[in-house]
């Protein structure tokens, strides 16, 4: 019974395969969205083999366990009880068994075993299949581009990009009114934590004008925050697709430079592209305005030396919103940049120290370190030479 | 006639699995009371009686009309010495006979009683382990899901994605932060479309493995039952080791190996012990540190033509240690070309071209298949790695303090030094007597290495039941206190870590004095080791004047 419901489960997981496939050819076969380049500057993480399942898959799968999973527990485990019970008894007894019924016994204990792990296994199996494509006509990551001419990010050139030659769509065609474009309100950043990981939260209040509010309904609106980080600290690719899957998260990436282990003198600055999208949750009282609340974990690598604490200062990020539509005629999406309509501004810096080590141990150190090392070794020599040998008749 | 304590006295023996060897002759106190006992000692003669085989061996004295006069101890050896002491002493008080005191061991018919258990007894524990690994396992799974630390380690994760990159045709290296072969994501593979909890399984039957290798290892020496069975259950019920398999380290496979390399060797199947340890240096660079003593404890003396080497048995490692004369001479020198010759025996030959072999053919097939990017992350990151952020090492400041200038070869050289000179001497004092040698050497290679992490320990912890029934630490108090001196300096090391990392206090002089004391540690738990411990040469030395004859045939 328990190779049955292990094949049946190895079914439910050989249709799963099919799909794998399918999702890695898309992969491989799209250039827009998703883009992997293999130079280390610009390598991405853009997807993970797991995500949500597909609604036709997860209904298979649960018709033809779903019986299984409330009533065969219970025979298995009484089996099981029944006999580790008969196994323990003859052992404490005592007599003088015969073999092979003991054999026998415990052959059908194990198997038994066997059978409920796999039971559990089965219980506990994620089902991996494709993600959604959400991908629009273009670039899904704004400033991929950028790290395709560029090697490393250098400000100056960033903001040129920024300011020059991001895509802002189907805009200049829809003759939008300019007031009717969404405005910042304010931006409030903090950074939340102790020690080396900490979050860094941004709220971020829009102001949705009159009219547009029925041109373009909140729900298809998605905030995407550019941050440039300072080299000092670095935010994990893997931490952010976990995010993604849990659904903090529409989509992030981290691009640049990826390499979670350089201290911070050796590596290069990184981008990350945050992509949220609005719900009707984060509508304010005054029904004009939408919060949205980022948290964003961060690590800080090491610093270079210095007197005990360096400090990292964030700039400002890069705001953009995407709105997708479909009307009558069209559909497709429209990016607006918000940071030119700034109408309240907070700028207080905000600042991370790192601690660091501190240049004048170095002579210290060293010394102390090497001199450890050598005593250690002539300890660890002479004992072995001499009092090797000796035997227990002390 | 009086007996004195302490010298060998001659015994019939009638059965071959006697134990008692050494053990200082008793004599025989007269009851007082029963009738038809003996009263003069010309009626008594000593008898030991096991009473139990499988439970310990408990002690009597019967006169020879057999009415038991007098139970010693059961487990304590010293308590039992000074009650024959005791008991001597009344006796030559009261000496009346003359005839010489025979010592007859005999098993009485009560030790009959579980035959079974004794060889079931394994199987119960190993099925006790199993449970509690499957049962670690899905609990990290509820944790994984459930919670926002995780129980699963981050190398599973980076396993499981290298290896559904490989799956699907692509480098594993694509996934950052994969430093090992890909023959390890290879393995993986079911992951992505069986279940992703297959490696989990597989690393912890392979920690089971590591339990019955060692048991296996441990008769092969001769090591009574119940030795066996409690070092054994030091391995499968280490804190530190089930949650290494069971988090998804892939530490027990290697270990697993190395055991059955040991193995192997005791049974003179040279070419498999050189197939699995060519394989085993492809997967992780570290037991290149064991090619020595492997070579040097193939020597000609201990094996004969056509019949498996001889192991030496437990039980013996009381007696006066044999002088090691296959170890280096001075006279041999002398005579360079015997010198040669003695080097290059053929079963080192094939030994080294064997297991070279193999290795450089894995690496390179992987590095046909992946190009430079295996060299450098599997094989050049492991030699060249100078990781400057907090660990165990001792340099780990100092590399940090350094890592904007560049290393001179000298610093290179005298970081270097230490770690060689001591592998050097461990191996050719200890290497006749491998399981020990080898885990002295991953000891101190693990206390001297420039990073060291937690997922290290487990290289050694596999080794330690193997040496544990040569070693005279009692528990009290010395190997409690090497326990918890060793624990201690670790828990100090990780509260250090703690504040630095977690509270972000600058405490690097503070981490970097704890991790000073961990060195400080792993040296006191090393020395320990070394001076308690009863050196007995896995193999048999052959007698000298065969030693020509072997000679001319290799």
């Amino acid at each position: 019974m328990a190779s049955l419901i292990f094949c049946c489960r190895l079914l439910a997981a050989q249709k799963r395969i099919p799909s794998l496939e399918k999702m890695i050819e898309t992969t491989r076969s799209d250039p827009g969205c998703g883009l992997r380049n293999t130079t280390p500057a610009t390598r991405q993480y853009s997807r993970h083999p797991k995500g949500t399942p597909e609604l036709r898959e997860k209904l298979f799968y649960n018709a033809s366990t779903v019986w299984v999973d409330s009533f065969g527990w219970i025979p298995i485990i009484a089996l099981q009880l029944n006999y580790f019970i008969k196994i323990v008894t003859i052992l404490k007894s005592g007599k003088k068994y015969a073999m092979e019924v003991l054999h026998f016994q415990i052959q059908l204990h194990l198997a038994t075993a066997f059978g409920l792990i796999f039971l559990v296994m089965g219980g506990t199996a994620i089902p991996t299949t494709n993600e959604e494509q959400t991908c629009c006509g273009g670039e899904k990551y704004l400033t991929n581009t950028y790290f395709i001419k560029h090697d490393s990010l250098i400000d100056s050139q960033f903001e040129e990009f920024i300011a020059n030659e991001i895509p802002l769509g189907l805009c200049k065609v829809l003759q939008v009114e300019p007031q009717s474009v969404p405005t910042l309100l304010s931006v409030h950043r903090n950074l939340i934590g102790e020690g080396s990981h900490r979050q860094l939260s941004s709220s971020i209040r829009i102001k949705m004008q009159g009219e547009s509010k029925f041109k373009l309904p909140a729900q298809s609106c998605q905030v995407i925050i550019v941050e440039r980080l300072p080299s000092g600290v670095f935010a994990d690719p893997f931490e952010l697709q976990h995010l993604v899957q849990r659904g903090v998260f529409t989509d992030a990436a981290v691009l640049g430079d990826t390499n979670l282990e350089l201290p911070s003198f050796r590596s290069n600055r990184s981008v990350v592209e945050l992509h949220v999208q609005m719900g009707s949750n984060m509508l304010l009282e005054s029904k004009d305005a939408l919060e949205v609340n980022l948290g964003l974990p961060l690590h800080a690598r090491y610093a270079p030396l210095g007197h005990g604490f360096s400090k990292v200062e964030f700039g400002q990020p890069d705001l953009f919103m995407r709105c997708s539509f479909k009307g009558k005629a069209f559909s497709g999406s429209c990016l607006f940049m918000t940071t030119n309509h700034i109408v309240d501004y907070k700028a207080i810096p905000v600042v991370w120290e790192v601690p660091c080590g501190i240049k004048e141990h170095v002579g210290v150190v060293s010394a102390v370190t090497f001199l450890s090392a050598m005593m250690s070794s002539l300890l660890i020599v002479s004992t072995s030479m001499y009092h090797s040998h000796i035997t227990l008749l002390q | 006639m009086v007996i004195f304590p302490n010298s060998p006295l001659s015994y019939s023996t009638s059965n071959k699995n006697n134990r008692w060897e050494g053990f200082p002759p008793l004599v025989c106190r007269p009851k007082p009371n029963p009738s038809g006992c003996a009263k003069t000692r010309e009626d008594i003669s000593l008898v030991f009686t096991k009473t139990s085989e499988s439970w310990g061996e408990r002690y009597q004295i019967r006169t020879s009309n057999d009415c038991t006069v007098h139970k010693l101890s059961k487990y304590n050896s010293l308590k039992r010495r000074q009650e024959v002491q005791r008991l001597l002493r009344s006796v030559r008080t009261s000496a009346v006979a003359s005839d010489p005191i025979r010592i007859i061991p005999t098993i009485s018919a009560q030790n009959t009683r579980l035959p079974a258990f004794r060889i079931y007894f394994l199987a119960v524990l190993t099925y006790l382990s199993a449970i509690l690994r499957a049962f670690l396992i899905i609990y990290g799974e509820w944790q994984d899901t459930h919670m926002e630390v995780r129980y699963t380690d981050v190398d599973y994760l980076v396993f499981s994605d290298a290896a559904a990159l490989m799956s699907s045709g692509k480098s594993p290296y694509d996934r950052s932060t994969y430093r090992y072969s890909p023959l390890i994501a290879a393995l993986l593979m079911p992951n992505s479309f069986l279940h992703h909890l297959w490696g989990k399984f597989l690393f912890s039957a392979s920690d089971l493995l590591v339990g019955l290798f060692i048991h296996k290892i441990l008769k092969l020496r001769g090591v009574p039952e119940k030795l066996c069975t409690y070092s054994t259950m030091v391995w499968l019920f280490n804190p530190f080791t089930f949650t290494i398999g069971t988090r998804g380290n892939c530490e027990p496979i290697v270990c697993a190996m190395i055991l059955w390399i040991i193995i192997c060797l005791m049974n003179d199947q040279l070419v498999q012990a050189a197939v699995w340890y060519g394989l085993v240096v492809h997967l992780r660079i570290y037991p290149i540190i064991y090619a020595l003593p492997i070579i040097l404890v193939l020597h000609p003396l201990h094996f004969q033509p056509g019949k498996k080497p001889a192991l030496v048995d437990w039980s013996s490692r009381k007696s006066k240690p044999i002088q090691d004369s296959s170890n280096f001479r001075i006279t041999d020198l002398q005579c360079s070309w015997v010198f040669l010759t003695s080097i290059f025996t053929w079963r080192r030959l094939v030994f080294g071209l064997i297991s070279g072999s193999i290795f450089l053919i894995l690496t390179g097939l992987c590095f046909y298949f992946y190009g430079w990017d295996f060299l450098d992350e599997a094989l050049l990151y492991h030699l060249t790695r100078t990781d400057p952020r907090h660990n165990f090492s001792i340099y780990f400041y100092h590399i940090y303090l350094h890592y904007e200038q560049e290393f001179s070869s000298l610093e290179k050289l005298i970081s270097f030094l230490p770690q060689f000179v001591v592998q050097l001497v461990l191996i050719f004092r200890f290497a006749n007597d491998l399981p020990f040698c080898f885990f002295v050497q991953t000891l101190a290679f693990v206390a001297f290495n420039k990073v060291i992490t937690a997922q290290y320990f487990v290289w050694f912890f596999c080794l330690l039941p193997l040496i544990l029934p040569w070693s005279s630490l009692k528990l009290k108090w010395k190997g409690l206190a090497c326990i918890f001196l060793w624990m201690g300096a670790q828990i100090h090391w990780l509260m250090w870590g703690y504040l630095l990392e977690f509270r972000g206090k600058n405490v690097f002089i503070q981490l970097w004095m704890a991790s000073l004391l961990f060195l400080a540690s792993n040296i006191y738990v090393l020395l320990n080791i070394i001076r308690n411990h009863a050196y007995c040469p896995v193999f048999k030395q052959l007698k000298h004047e065969n030693l020509n004859k072997i000679m001319k045939h290799d």
